[in-house]
């Protein structure tokens, strides 16, 4: 809901100013009726649309203008300048609204309750209407079972205006139990038939709990295309009646309609002796299936997001609680405590599992958007091009789809605008005219990934590497994969398009796509053929807020390492990480470049003779990352990062442990990226 | 418009000296569609003094269908014809008709 | 077959809200901007609902939901129209124009559903 609040925000301040403009030029307008109908219009948007978005203030405001305004629109109320100061005066008010629509402040309540009484006076001066009195509904008694007679009768033209009242009828069955006989006494012989006129008609025992407001909501759209008589029968379940509903089915079949009275007659002969109760072998003759009270049970509800950020963050504390919970009971060797602590820590991993189930969110939420800027753009390049979508219902977390949507919206566009070539050329290349985009979710381990692939041109890894030479991102005679080579579109500066078109060239390139994806753990490939087409695949973590890591020690801080790049652990000595100009390091045979953290965080160099070596994998890269010391496995619940550590880009959060001590979690992706970098510009 | 259309088709009985017809009805029997083919199965029910009606691949059925059968099953009782049903119906259309008690037409 | 529904409203939240909550349902959703807009849609396009707002620019509800029942194809299906008012004269004015029923703003999911279950299975 968020999001449209968002965008009724947006609409709303266009309204008020549209609905400012109006008021200014209809003070020299005064009788300018389309100047009238336009602020009429922008104060009805903003009322509707405030009270559909939670600004309930806004739009109770706006009421009282838009009453005034309709008065204005009909004649009885002339432009002043005293209408116009108060309406302006408002406007700005409305501004203020719509950034604080609790009034938090007195004086913007006085503000209101001053406003609110000129406007009240404004129109009570001259139009004398009486206040409608709004009577409270009396509580009704949910489990009271009464039972009614409804005779429906719709007029001979009720289809004319598309009308099907059949599902009225259905609708009633969602109130209680029914039981409902039609007349087709007044259908005529087929030389007279009218096929296009009602001629059936109905009559209709129902028993419910709810009201007969209730009754009237169902027929509410055909209210005046009918006749419609409800007359409450019996204060309670009628239905259950066997020897009642025989008897009327035995008359409403011979005769035509029964009527209240006749059925009233027939209630009291049969009821007066044993009234609702009704033995279990009756229940069980009667047909059907057993009664449902009401049908419309509500499967699934609406919550704010900003309720579940509260859910998963009280569950992250209780995830954080429990673990210093249970170093507590493991250091008490109390044997009872130790069994609860366990029990605990099971029920806070199952309400973990389950909080995290809640904000899931299928991938097809997102395709509408895709498939729009599939359809439109497409058009406006002149191409011909479907967009298929599969594993729609593979779910992940709400924030990762909200942080999915732009950089799967520039990819998209990247493959429309450089990917799928024109039918002209297709054609010539013995491709079918029309292309194609898949894009394709799925789930692989703990990760998701979502995979876009395109049956267009491919990318040349030649021009690639041309352009990065003539852009000094490599050197002239490095030697580099293709998978390298495809890599370097992810790095910044990098535009492959020969025009720079409107599209997806506007500076806005792939690094910011990958950039983006990184923030929320993922982590892109990008494969391609020439002339086969492109595959971009986005491995994501299925959610953001926890992860398994390995919590190391430098110095006398902790971090965590995700332990989904972690490899193999080895131990070194000291001398083996320092001093060592080339940062390679031989471990098992094999080699590979790495970090000494302590030197990268700028701490004086460790005084142990072994240092702990993590290698940890990335794609197809190893690196190694020493630290001082591996505590051990460690679920963290991560939490975002101070100010002081926005810069840091190597962190990518922090996380709580058990004995309430901070450690930070690195980002090794990041740490990959930078030592990439270093080496292709080495 | 696949969807909006009435498919029809009547076969009358090969048998010598039966007179009797099949009325095969299919897809959307509603208002909608209805009104171009009342003329043709008219024309069929006075023909004939068998008439069985079948109903398949029903997509949608409403009132104004149920009555034109109710009207042909009471002209046809006064005029000594039969008439008679074979009705497929989809349970979501099944459930409409029995809680308008309109099934008992289809009888 | 998924059901088409038109979607008339010049409020693009609203438009977006009614989108969301016809899509979930499993519609699938044809938008106008305002009656003039949705006119394009008359075209023989195959729409099993119209949901519009009354106050438009251009072309308002009323006079959208007239042409709608001008045309042969159209002048049968289930109309519904948003509103704010309980007025009764904009109602009828509506229900007159040919509409069939009618949605109060402002509504939750359950209650759109609700109101388009009344006249669409």
């Amino acid at each position: 809901m968020d999001k449209f609040r968002n965008k009724f925000i947006e609409e709303a301040t266009d309204n008020i100013n549209d609905l400012e403009d109006a008021l200014l030029l209809i003070e020299n307008n005064p009788e300018d009726k389309e100047l009238i109908e336009r602020i009429f219009r922008a104060m009805h948007s903003l009322k509707g649309g405030g009270a559909m978005f939670g600004f309930n203030t806004l739009s109770e405001f706006t009421h009282h203008l838009e009453t005034l305004y309709d008065l204005v629109r009909e004649g009885k109320y002339k432009i002043t300048k005293r209408l116009l100061d108060v309406t302006l005066a408002s406007v700005d008010h409305m501004k203020t609204l719509l950034a604080n629509d609790d009034l938090d402040s007195a004086d913007l309540r006085t503000k209101h309750t001053e406003l609110s009484l000129q406007i009240r006076k404004l129109i009570d001066n001259d139009n004398d209407e009486k206040q409608k009195v709004v009577t409270e509904k009396p509580q009704k008694d949910q489990s009271k079972v009464k039972s009614y007679y409804i005779y429906f009768e719709p007029d001979s033209d009720i289809f004319s205006d598309g009308t099907n009242p059949l599902f009225l009828l259905d609708e009633l069955y969602t109130l209680g139990e029914c039981k409902v006989f039609a007349h087709f006494n007044k259908v005529p012989e087929i030389e007279e038939i009218d096929i296009t006129k009602c001629y059936t008609y109905w009559e209709i025992l129902l028993a419910t709990s709810e009201d007969v407001n209730a009754i009237t909501d169902v027929f509410i759209f055909v209210e005046d295309q009918c006749k419609l008589e409800i007359n409450e029968i019996a204060d309670y379940d009628i239905i259950q009646n066997i020897e009642v509903i025989n008897q009327i089915s035995k008359i409403a079949e011979e005769k035509t309609d029964v009527g209240v009275s006749e059925i009233q007659k027939i209630i009291k002969k049969f009821s007066s002796s044993k009234k609702q109760s009704v033995s279990l072998d009756e229940m069980i003759k009667m047909k059907g299936p057993l009664p449902s009270v009401k049908e419309n049970v509500i499967s699934s509800i609406r919550v704010s997001s900003k309720k579940l950020d509260q859910l998963m963050n009280l569950v992250s504390e209780l995830v954080t609680t429990q673990a210093r919970l249970s170093l507590y009971a493991e250091q008490s060797a109390d044997s009872e405590l130790l069994t609860i602590v366990e029990d605990v820590q099971k029920l806070s991993r199952q309400l973990r599992d389950n909080a995290f189930d809640i904000v899931l969110v299928p991938v097809e939420t997102m395709l509408t958007r895709f498939q729009r800027l599939v359809r439109d753009l497409s058009k406006e390049l002149n191409k011909d091009i479907v967009f298929v979508a599969e594993g729609a219902e593979t779910e992940l977390d709400k924030t990762i789809i909200e942080s999915l949507t732009d950089p799967l919206l520039h990819i998209l566009r990247n493959c429309i605008d450089h990917g799928i070539e024109s039918p002209e050329i297709r054609s010539k290349l013995g491709k079918p005219t029309q292309g194609k985009i898949i894009l394709k979710a799925f789930y692989s381990g703990t990760n998701v990934h979502i995979q876009i692939h395109d049956d267009g041109a491919g990318i040349d890894p030649e021009k690639i590497r041309n352009k990065a030479i003539q852009k000094g991102i490599i050197k002239k005679d490095a030697t580099l994969s293709k998978k390298e080579i495809l890599d370097l579109v992810f790095l910044s500066g990098f535009s492959t398009a020969e025009n720079v078109t409107d599209v997806s060239g506007r500076g806005v390139g792939m690094d910011v796509v990958k950039r983006k994806l990184s923030e929320i753990r993922g982590v892109v490939e990008l494969e391609s053929e020439i002339n086969d087409g492109t595959t971009l695949t986005i491995k994501l973590p299925l959610t953001l807020s926890i992860i398994d890591g390995l919590l190391v020690k430098i110095a006398n801080s902790f971090y965590i390492i995700p332990l989904s790049v972690v490899g193999k652990i080895y131990a070194t000595d000291h001398e083996n990480v320092v001093n060592k100009y080339n940062n390679l390091i031989v471990l098992d045979g094999e080699q590979f470049p790495f970090y000494y953290l302590r030197e990268e965080f700028d701490l004086p160099e460790g005084e142990q003779e072994s240092e702990q070596v993590i290698v940890v994998s990335y794609e197809d890269r190893k690196i190694g990352i020493v630290v001082d010391e591996v505590v051990g496995e460690s679920q963290a619940v991560l939490k975002s990062l101070g100010k002081m550590y926005k810069n840091q880009e190597i962190i990518s959060g922090a996380t709580i442990l058990g004995d309430g001590t901070v450690a930070l979690v690195m980002d090794t992706n990041k740490i990959i990226s930078k030592f990439s970098q270093d080496k292709f510009n080495s | 418009m696949k969807t909006k259309d009435i498919n029809i088709q009547i076969k009358p009985s090969k048998k010598k000296g039966e007179s009797k017809v099949s009325i095969i009805l299919e897809n959307e029997l509603t208002i909608f569609s209805i009104e171009s083919m009342k003329d043709k199965i008219i024309e069929s029910v006075m023909k004939y003094d068998q008439i069985e009606f079948a109903l398949k691949n029903v997509n949608n059925i409403d009132i104004t269908f149920i009555q034109l059968l109710y009207s042909i099953k009471k002209t046809a009782e006064e005029l000594n014809k039969k008439v008679s049903f074979d009705v497929e119906l989809s349970d979501d259309i099944k459930s409409l008709l029995n809680h308008s008690d309109l099934s008992k037409v289809l009888i | 077959m998924s059901k088409n529904i038109l979607i008339v409203d010049d409020s693009e939240s609203i438009r977006e809200v009614v989108s969301f909550t016809l899509e979930n349902e499993g519609y699938n959703v044809l938008v106008g901007v305002d009656g003039k807009d949705a006119l394009r849609f008359l075209d023989g396009t195959h729409i099993d609902l119209i949901i519009t707002d009354l106050h438009m620019p251009n072309m308002n509800g009323i006079e959208f939901i007239r042409n709608v029942r001008a045309t042969d194809q159209y002048k049968r299906i289930p109309i519904l129209f948003l509103t704010t008012e309980s007025q009764t004269s904009k109602k009828m004015e509506a229900k007159e124009a040919g509409a069939t029923g009618w949605i109060i703003k402002p509504f939750v999911p359950a209650k759109l559903i609700g109101a388009l279950k009344k006249v669409l299975r």
